[in-house]
């Protein structure tokens, strides 16, 4: 496999040199920021480009900028980003388009070097690689479950609503006007986070919410 | 204090925060008389060395109450002035035009203040400087003569206190020291010519008997008198210096306005620089010991991969330097996801809180609501909380579960650190917590913990952010 590397610092990069050679890949390319990357990628169109997150001139989020590129401009150019920390919001750029050909790991994995040289090999073969840092910090952010949101009275509406009743029906059995039904419906609307588009097409997504629940 | 040869100025609070400012007494060389000099080298213990000393003092004081009187001589005619207008009136029942031109004369002796006061004042400033060793701070007044001032002019109150001091204080004191040297001369006199009288006493003592006696008295009383001239003296410099302090220079309020700006000012950098440090460390660290580290568990990682043909005993060694090593490295990744993450300057507060919600043992659920536009330091000080509140959650709570909620609230940022653990947390007696509140306090944000016996504790962190 034609690698690229990319980091700005000349001890590290010697030492993913290594352990590619001894891996038997082949490094075309060594680059000490994200613009020689992109001409690097340009010039010898590798199989796959390992790249770091701070390097000149900012020392903020070059790597990922210059990764994001490479994904548009090549999106057979497998990309592996490698990081002292990783972030969960660097990890949703880079996943932004597909989650394919996409490698985001901590730089300390490098040192096992049969998982890291899984982990490229995965990448260029099309698939993923995350480190297990960034699913934990994505899984902190699952959302609450939004049928929690629901008071009492709208979960008996979903759930007649989840029986195919009508909202005559619905009113009729709970003893409500058919107005205070809607004012319900819309409420469930709202905090299933649908939007108002098709009147029908939304009591179908709630109900099939409430199901999954 | 005779010993350092001038009164000691005492420093009350609201004169060392900057009223006027008390330097040592240096007088530059010229004004050291040649006999106080002396003085300087031990302090006086006979009687008679004391007296010395005192009257010494009291030159010194007469001379610098002196340098005053040219300042204030028009100002005390105007004064003698009026009092003769208003004594005329009173008893005289003089008509409206005298009571016209005295109000006239008020208002012109007035307006002319209010237009030279600077300049009297920048000249009082020197004299106090000079004679006194007291530095009396310079303030900014409006102008008369500048246009569209002129009501800036009435209203400001310290072109006001100034007058007070050049058209009153000053001119009293003034007034004082006269009425002391022309008794003092009379004393003089009366001294000189008593023996005289005394000699030829048989020849008019018809005619001037009674009004020898009379000097007597008043001899005595004045010679008491001159006895205490130099305590007088020294009582009216004293009270000169005070006027000086009171009415020339910013008022206690002003005073105390520009200290509070000041502190606050001085607080913002220092929050701002110890942020400062916290990203030079943590840059210097990403870019030294994390590579050296890195580099490092790299070639132990080949050495263990490549190496086929070492003694059992050596590669164990290598293995276990290299789980070390990795070791080594998570710890330095979150000490200094601790001090201040890149990621932090890069994308904010909210993308920052997931590697501080993800690295807690306890499992945190994280909502971060729209935030707005924040300051840096709002931002670090609301990433601190979070982290340290976690830290905190880990260590002493014994929670199963926590959760981390910050939401923007108009002008205020709210934090909010809940647990399910056993309560009971002390920002008293915790040092992290301890800290915490100091951090919070930096901002002029409140931090409040609920956190009863059993559970469940709520920590909750209100900032400002305001611009």
């Amino acid at each position: 496999m034609r690698v690229v590397i990319a980091d700005d610092s000349v001890l590290i990069r010697a030492g993913v040199v290594r352990v590619l050679e001894i891996a038997g890949h082949e490094v075309v390319a060594e680059t000490g920021d994200g613009t020689a990357l992109l001409a690097a990628v340009a010039e010898h169109r590798p199989d796959a480009v390992i790249v770091d997150v701070r390097m000149p001139p900012t020392f903020k989020d070059e790597g990922i900028a210059a990764a994001v590129e490479i994904r548009d401009r090549w999106p057979g150019t497998a990309v592996l980003v490698l990081s002292q920390f990783v972030e969960e919001r660097y990890a949703t750029d880079l996943l932004a388009r597909d989650t394919s050909r996409i490698g985001y790991l901590l730089k300390d994995r490098v040192a096992d070097l049969d998982s890291f040289i899984e982990a490229l090999e995965r990448v260029a073969a099309g698939g993923t690689a995350l480190d297990p840092e960034v699913v934990a910090q994505l899984l902190v952010r699952r959302p609450a479950d939004p049928l929690d949101r629901l008071t009492p009275r709208e979960r008996d509406v979903l759930e007649l609503m989840a029986e195919g009743r009508a909202n005559t029906a619905i009113a009729e059995r709970l003893r409500v006007s058919e107005s205070a039904v809607g004012k319900h419906i819309n409420n469930i609307f709202m905090k299933l986070d649908l939007q108002p588009d098709d009147q029908g097409h939304r009591r179908v997504l709630a109900v099939l919410r409430y199901l999954a629940a | 204090m005779l010993g350092t040869r001038r009164p000691k100025i005492s420093s009350a609070a609201w004169r060392s925060e900057g009223g006027a400012s008390t330097t040592p007494a240096v007088r530059p060389a010229a004004w050291t008389a040649p006999d106080q000099r002396q003085y300087r080298e031990g302090v006086p213990t006979t009687r008679r060395e004391l007296r010395r000393a005192r009257s010494a003092d009291a030159g010194w004081d007469a001379m610098f109450l002196t340098s005053g009187l040219p300042l204030w001589v028009i100002t005390m005619a105007a004064l003698l002035v009026w009092s003769q207008s208003l004594h005329t009136i009173q008893h005289a029942g003089a008509g409206a035009g005298t009571v016209v031109r005295l109000m006239l004369s008020v208002i012109v002796v007035i307006a002319g203040l209010l237009l030279l006061a600077p300049v009297l004042t920048g000249w009082q400033r020197r004299r106090f400087q000079g004679f006194r060793g007291i530095e009396i701070r310079e303030i900014q007044t409006p102008r008369l003569y500048r246009r569209g001032q002129f009501r800036l002019v009435l209203r400001s109150e310290a072109l006001w206190r100034q007058v007070l001091y050049h058209l009153i204080a000053g001119p009293l004191i003034g007034m004082a020291l006269a009425l002391l040297a022309l008794m003092a001369a009379i004393t003089v006199f009366v001294a000189v010519k008593l023996p005289a009288h005394a000699l030829g006493m048989g020849q008019y003592h018809r005619v001037y008997g009674e009004k020898f006696w009379g000097q007597v008295a008043y001899l005595l009383l004045s010679g008491t008198a001159v006895v205490f001239m130099p305590r007088l003296i020294r009582a009216l410099a004293r009270a000169d210096d005070f006027a000086a302090r009171r009415l020339l220079g910013p008022s206690e309020t002003l005073v105390l306005a520009r200290r509070v700006q000041t502190l606050a000012d001085s607080r913002a950098a220092a929050v701002e620089a110890a942020d400062g440090e916290r990203r030079r460390i943590e840059r210097d660290l990403h870019d030294g010991a994390q590579q050296r580290l890195m580099s490092l568990a790299l070639h132990l990682g080949i050495a263990r991969k490549t190496l086929t043909d070492v003694p059992p005993e050596a590669m164990s060694v290598i293995v276990d330097a290299h789980e070390q090593v990795k070791e080594a490295m998570a710890e330095i990744r979150n000490l200094v996801r601790g001090l201040h993450p890149a990621v932090l300057d890069d994308r904010g507060l909210d993308a920052a809180l997931s590697g501080v919600a993800a690295r807690s043992a306890v499992p945190v659920r994280l909502t971060v609501g729209t935030t707005g536009a924040l300051s840096a330091s709002v931002e670090t000080v609301a990433y601190f909380v979070v982290s340290e509140a976690l830290a905190n959650v880990v260590k002493h709570s014994r929670a199963s579960q926590a959760s981390v909620e910050v939401t923007r609230q108009e002008d205020r940022l709210l934090i909010r650190v809940a647990d399910d653990g056993i309560g009971g947390a002390d920002t008293r007696s915790g040092t992290g917590l301890t800290g915490l509140a100091h951090r919070v306090a930096s901002v002029d944000g409140r931090l409040r913990l609920t956190s009863p016996s059993g559970g469940p504790t709520v920590l909750t962190a209100e900032l400002p952010c305001g611009v």
